[in-house]
């Protein structure tokens, strides 16, 4: 989680403590009051206070703040402002008189950040060789230098249209044999190759498998397979692929043959080479997962509860907390948790709290302390039920620590300051060191790193505007180590364009980025966390519901140097926070829609919600939380059969899947 | 609202603390299973035992539905109703001691035998070398779909071949019947195979650009060498790989649920034209503020504004109506209230002019419900002034005031009872319908009356359109004469829930909202128990909204649908092309439904706006339960039970910047 940025400009509208003299503010202007910028930009703004004669205001003196969209850039205290990455930010300007205790008054300037301008066009898959009388639809998208999507409009172009002809929408025709150059623009940028067009020796096509019967959400993987006259195979030979439901429902095929279906039903699928098609039929069959769950065990808890963290011995647990503490928990009895003790820090947030591997030692983070030395604590859990605090490392990262992951001996963390990532050596834990720092390259304003994961000795780092990174720090494939962590892949997708209802709904400026990654197989499960820049207000002392967005993609990460987005989980209810997975099953915290529990069993494509891929959803609230009956599922674990679901409203949650029930027509 | 598991928990209430513990532990109800066709019955009985698994000489058995498709009786005879699994709960309890058992057993009810097949498409006339998949569905006499595995044949193969599961091939030009059988019926094809004279094949419009929901119709035409129309044929339609979702019926009718570039394909034989349809996305999301929430004591029910929209009228599930100043509507005011004897006034509506208006009540202490017709002449001070009891004293859930006739349900025998209330002194009934599959698990739920047509929520029974003035079937309110029904597979739409928390549970078609060409019909849906070990929490309600078209009204057909994902449908209400909905736990959702409407309208991007009727204050705090909307001059009422009427609006459209 990222503490809502209007946390801030709310601490710096609460009434000063002596009482208010007649406002001698009436109003503020920032000027420019609306500007755009593109990514690595900067723009001077200015403010004056006005009384209510429309006076400007002698000796105010102003403090800068970005609220909404913090992350995607900075105002310095004398309203210098730097466009970090694209989006919108929504600068304020507080006035103050000095001396006097007077009620700050604010200005807004909105600051829109462009993107850098189309550098490259992307196509998929781009065909050298095509037979006589057959044609494809190519996909092409513009991208700045540094990967940002553009949407210029794209233009394509065959040097010779009576060998390749084109279409306005990426259509490619095989017209006669010889060679053409198809070229495809977006503003200044081009790509182009060529193509040759060879004799269409295909006398048979055909599919196969030639008919399925699946469930919804299962992938099927047509081949498709052209001969000649003599029966040999003949290479080149790419279909159109093709689908048509049966009397309707929802179902895609990609220009691989890759099938899926959201809705039950019959589908007929098509791959057409020239006037040559071959058909195949897939029965789909509703997925019906659908699962009873008990709640096993609840400990509301009297602060916001965060992260959690079992200890190796499974029978202790660490909740961390929106406060000063972490809560070390016994779980022997998953039906009883009960408190056995807490570590109290100097920090308002201690986000993150894991142990090493074989639970002698752990890490909390600390954001937020009075001191300004945040960082991260090393705590020993060598009597799991009472942890104590024996080191601390703060030198580097006093701006604060939000995310840690403790492998082999390191500690992988997370620098609010500076959006880089720091790993601190714990082999000796009484004195952890720094040995090494990694970031992305970019302006720093809108660097934001916010989590990180390690397994096999590569890292996945959730980078905010940046998207997923992936590092090797160990695996070797790249030649990193901990002291030297060395770029494998980054993965970057359009923030904007996938949360633009939520900038129609609460107004631009808002928080959303690359927030969670979890590496599980061939896939990286990667979330957004996503807030509007307003929530629904009330009068003195109600707490309205506020609501997040967020969705869940799923990364293919089978070609390493080439990751695609597949599929996606999406709730319409809240969002996606922490996941955690277990064999063929995904669990994540919804925020507000609670526990949900998803079926990531076989190949994933598509809208995984759609398909029927979830098998339990709990609303983590009851009349016992600090705030009642109002889920806010911060993540979770599994664990021999139970999830454990700390819910920042209500505190813990433990949760057990019953069997599947069959469905009798 | 369905009550059912009200009568549940009052079950469970505790006895007074001063008594005995019961020496029941354990009820036994025999058989605890089985299957039953509709109509038929089945004797239940009841054991109750004592710690020792002795029977106990001196407890009652009270018997009582969970579900809502089939009866219990006081002796344990139970009536199967519609099909689909019938829970039925045994309480066995003994007198002057604390504490009771429950125990529940589930029996599938049958659907009755096959008695007709659908098949889609149903082509007439196809070009050699069209290849087609046809689909069959077979159906009982009173429209229960079947899962009966439908087998197809044709008497002429070497014209059309058919696989036994319904792909066809047209192979040479002739004629062939075509059969698909299911059980005991057999539904005939009659199809014509032609030669493939097709040499040119267009669709119109050959590109568009749409937005995500937006429903394009595609036409083909196919052209002989000659350039001559070859008419009749069918084409086989298709849609080209890509990224993104869409739905394409084989009529080539389009719609596009996620962005992106679609080339759509239609056949014949090896004849084929493409269309290009560009999709962007919907982008129709608005802010919506919250003008005012007014937090009551009671669990609040339904909303009604007086015409002069001077005051709204709040019901409650307990005995009173209120009524709202809302003169400004970031100020509402409780300004006065109707007492009556009922434990609930689910319903409160007023006559076209504002002068009289009716309001619900069941659960009366004297067993007397009805309907009690109140005057509005005075809108902030409404006074009632006649009851109508005589043959609604079961309880009456829902009244539609039209006309001078109340339209009420009575609970007691799920039927329609139409009253005039042309002198409101004086109600009287003048007319009774009901549908006749059964008695046992009829339910009428709720009803609206436009242009002299009266739109039935029939719980088991779908959709059922009266006539009831309109005259298209010589009906008036003193002879409601039936339009046409829609029925739908309520347990395969829910059967997630079935997984969820068991058979057995409450679910029917809850609410219908007549508008343009389409009914718009709300499912209420709740789970057969709670979570296990979830101490007063927020329970999951379930739901669909189906869109049905009624432009051809004899023949009803579903086109859409809207399903949250995180509560259900209650209440809608329709402003131009703007739907409003009370969506329980999801609290307030805004739908745009404007133009054609096909396929999920949720995943279009169909939904304007949000909001979790909740906040700190309220009868349970923090918990939506929206009931409805209500939409007057831009302001939306939104009654939620858990947390009284909220008064919302919704943000001017936001400017947008690519």
């Amino acid at each position: 989680m990222l503490m809502p940025c209007w946390l801030v400009l709310l601490a710096a509208q609460q009434p000063a403590q002596q009482p208010l003299l007649p406002q001698p503010i009436a109003r503020v202007d920032v000027r420019p009051a609306a500007y755009a910028l593109k990514v690595g930009d900067t723009l001077r703004l200015n403010a004056a206070a006005y009384d209510s004669a429309g006076k400007p205001v002698d000796g105010a003196v102003f403090a800068w703040f970005t609220s909404g969209g913090f992350f995607e850039g900075r105002v310095d205290s004398t309203g210098l402002v730097s466009a970090g990455a694209t989006g919108t930010l929504n600068v304020s300007a507080v006035a103050r008189i000095p001396g006097r205790p007077i009620k700050p008054t604010i200005g807004i300037a909105r600051i829109t950040v462009l993107p850098l301008p189309a550098a490259k066009v992307v196509i998929a898959s781009k065909p050298t060789r095509m037979l006589v009388g057959t044609s494809l639809v190519l996909a092409a998208e513009p991208y700045a230098a540094n990967d940002d999507r553009r949407y210029d409009p794209v233009a394509w172009k065959s040097t010779r249209p009576t060998v390749v002809d084109v279409n306005p929408f990426g259509r490619l025709s095989a017209r006669s044999p010889g060679q053409a150059t198809v070229s495809v623009s977006s503003g200044t940028a081009t790509d182009r190759w060529t193509i040759t067009v060879v004799p269409n020796t295909v006398t048979r096509v055909a599919l196969a498998p030639g008919d399925a019967a699946v469930r919804t959400g299962d992938v099927v993987r047509f081949a498709f397979i052209a001969t000649d006259a003599a029966r040999r195979p003949v290479t080149d030979a790419h279909p159109e692929w093709s689908v048509a439901p049966v009397g309707g429902g929802y179902a895609t095929v990609d220009d691989e043959g890759a099938f899926v279906a959201n809705e039950a039903g019959s589908y007929r699928v098509v791959a057409a080479l020239g006037s040559r098609t071959a058909e195949a039929f897939v029965r789909v069959a509703p997925r019906n997962i659908t699962r009873p769950s008990t709640i096993v065990g609840r400990l509301p808890l009297k602060l916001p509860a965060a992260e959690l963290w079992l200890h190796p011995d499974g029978k202790h647990a660490y909740i961390s907390t929106i406060g000063d503490r972490i809560y070390a928990v016994d779980i022997a009895d998953p039906s009883r948790p009960a408190i056995t003790d807490s570590v109290v820090v100097d920090a308002r947030i201690v986000n993150d709290v894991m142990t090493t591997e074989d639970g002698k030692f752990g890490v909390m983070t600390r954001e937020g302390a009075s001191t300004r030395k945040n960082g991260i604590v090393i705590l020993s859990f060598e009597d799991p039920a009472h942890p104590k605090p024996i080191a601390e490392f703060t030198e580097t990262v006093t701006g604060g620590v939000h995310s840690t992951y403790v492998y082999r001996g390191y500690v992988y963390l997370t620098d609010d300051a500076t959006g880089s990532m720091r790993v601190i050596d714990i082999r000796d834990p009484y004195h952890p060191k720094q040995v090494a720092r990694w970031q992305v390259e970019r302006p720093e304003a809108g660097r934001t790193l916010h989590d990180i994961d390690v397994r096999d000795g590569l890292a996945t780092l959730s980078y905010w505007n940046d998207g997923l990174v992936i590092l090797d720090v160990g695996n070797g494939m790249k030649g990193g180590s901990p002291e030297s962590p060395q770029l494998v892949v980054q993965f970057k997708y359009d923030l904007n364009a996938l949360y633009k209802k939520v900038e129609l709904a609460g107004g631009p400026g808002f928080i959303r980025g690359t927030h969670t990654a979890w590496r599980h197989g061939r896939y990286v499960f990667v979330g957004d966390e996503v807030f509007p820049a307003r929530q629904p207000g009330g009068g003195a002392g109600v707490i309205g519901l506020g609501r997040a967005y967020g969705r869940l993609h799923v990364i293919d990460i089978a070609d390493l140097g080439h990751p695609k987005d597949v599929a996606w989980f999406e709730p319409e209810d809240g969002g996606s926070h922490n996941v955690w997975v277990a064999g063929d099953t995904l669990y994540l915290g919804d925020y507000q829609g609670g526990l949900r529990v998803v079926d990531i069993a076989g190949e994933l494509r598509g809208d995984l919600l759609a398909q029927g891929r979830e098998y339990a959803h709990i609303h983590t609230g009851d009349k016992d939380g600090l705030t009642p009956n109002t889920a806010n599922a911060w993540g979770a674990i599994y664990r021999d059969g139970l999830i454990y679901v700390p819910d920042i409203n209500s505190g813990l949650w433990i949760v057990k899947l019953e069997p599947s029930q069959p469905v009798i027509p | 609202m369905h009550l059912s598991p009200l009568l549940l928990a009052l079950l469970q209430q505790p006895a007074a603390p001063s008594l005995p513990p019961s020496p029941v532990v354990k009820v036994e109800i025999t058989p605890a299973g089985g299957e039953i066709q509709i109509g038929q019955t089945l004797q239940l009985s009841a054991r109750a035992l004592d710690a020792g698994g002795q029977p106990v000489a001196n407890a009652r058995i009270y018997w009582f539905v969970g579900s809502d498709n089939g009866e219990v009786d006081s002796t344990g005879l139970v009536t199967a109703g519609y099909a689909g699994p019938l829970r039925v709960g045994a309480v066995a309890a003994v007198l002057g001691t604390q504490g009771q058992q429950i125990n529940f057993a589930v029996y599938r009810i049958l659907p009755e035998p096959p008695a007709r097949v659908e098949v889609t498409p149903a082509p007439s006339k196809v070009v050699v070398g069209t290849r087609l998949t046809l689909v069959g569905t077979a159906y009982s006499a009173h429209d229960d779909a079947r899962h009966d595995p439908v087998s197809f044949t044709s008497n002429t193969p070497r014209v059309a071949s058919v696989t036994n599961d319904g792909v066809l091939r047209a192979l040479a030009p002739g004629r062939a019947t075509v059969s698909a059988t299911a059980g005991p019926v057999t539904r005939a094809l009659a199809i014509q195979v032609v030669a493939n004279t097709v040499a040119r094949v267009t669709i119109e419009p050959a590109a568009t650009s749409v937005r995500t929901g937006d429903v394009v119709r595609l036409t083909v035409t196919a052209k002989d060498a000659a350039g001559r129309p070859i008419p009749g044929v069918t084409a086989a339609w298709s849609l080209e790989a890509g990224s993104g979702a869409a739905d394409l019926d084989p009529d080539g009718t389009f719609v596009g649920e996620l962005p992106g570039t679609y080339t759509v394909t239609a056949a014949f034989g090896t004849r084929t034209a493409d269309a290009v349809v560009t999709v962007e996305p919907r982008r129709v999301t608005r802010g919506i503020e919250v003008r005012a929430h007014l937090p009551i004591k009671f669990s609040t029910a339904e909303v009604w504004v007086h015409p002069s929209g001077a005051c709204a009228y709040l019901s409650t599930i307990a005995d009173r109506v209120y009524a709202i100043d809302i003169a400004d509507p970031t100020h509402p005011k409780i300004v006065d209230s109707m007492l009556t004897n009922a434990r609930i006034v689910n319903d409160v509506m007023t006559t076209e002019d504002g002068k009289y208006g009716v309001f619900s009540r069941e659960g009366a202490s004297d067993r007397k419900n009805g309907i009690v017709v109140f005057d509005a002449a005075d809108p902030c001070h409404p006074k009632p002034i006649a009851e109508y009891t005589e043959t609604v004293s079961g309880g009456v859930h829902s009244s539609y005031v039209y006309q001078g006739r109340a339209y009420i349900t009575d609970d007691a025998t799920g039927s329609l009872r139409v009253i005039d209330i042309r002198d409101p002194y004086h109600p009287r009934e003048v007319a009774r319908w009901q549908t006749e599959q059964t008695e046992a698990g009829r339910y009428l739920h709720d009803v609206m009356v436009v242009d002299g047509l009266a739109y039935l929520a029939y719980w088991n029974d779908g959709l059922v359109i009266l006539d009831v003035g309109n005259g298209m079937k010589g009906g008036s309110p003193e002879s409601p004469q039936l339009v046409a029904r829609a029925k739908y597979d309520l347990n395969a739409t829910y059967a997630r829930v079935e997984q969820l928390w068991g058979a057995g549970f409450v679910r029917g078609t809850h609410t219908a909202w007549r508008h343009g060409r389409y009914v718009f019909v709300g499912d209420e849906v709740y789970a057969a128990r709670p979570y296990k070990g979830l101490l007063d929490g927020n329970n999951l309600t379930f739901g669909r909204m189906h869109v049905i078209d009624v432009s051809d009204l004899l023949h009803p057909r579903e086109v859409a649908w809207y399903e949250p994902t995180d509560g259900g449908v209650h209440n809608v209400w329709v402003v131009g092309d703007t739907l409003y909905l009370g969506n329980y736990q999801g609290g307030a959702r805004v739908l745009d439904i404007s133009g054609e409407l096909k396929g999920d309208l949720l995943r279009e991007g169909r939904e304007m706006s949000w909001m979790l009727t909740a906040d700190s204050t309220g009868k349970r705090p923090h918990t939506p339960f929206a009931w409805g909307a209500v939409v007057r001059d831009g302001n939306i009422l939104v009654p939620d039970i858990n947390s009284g009427l909220w008064i919302l609006r919704l943000e001017p459209k936001a400017e947008q910047t690519p």
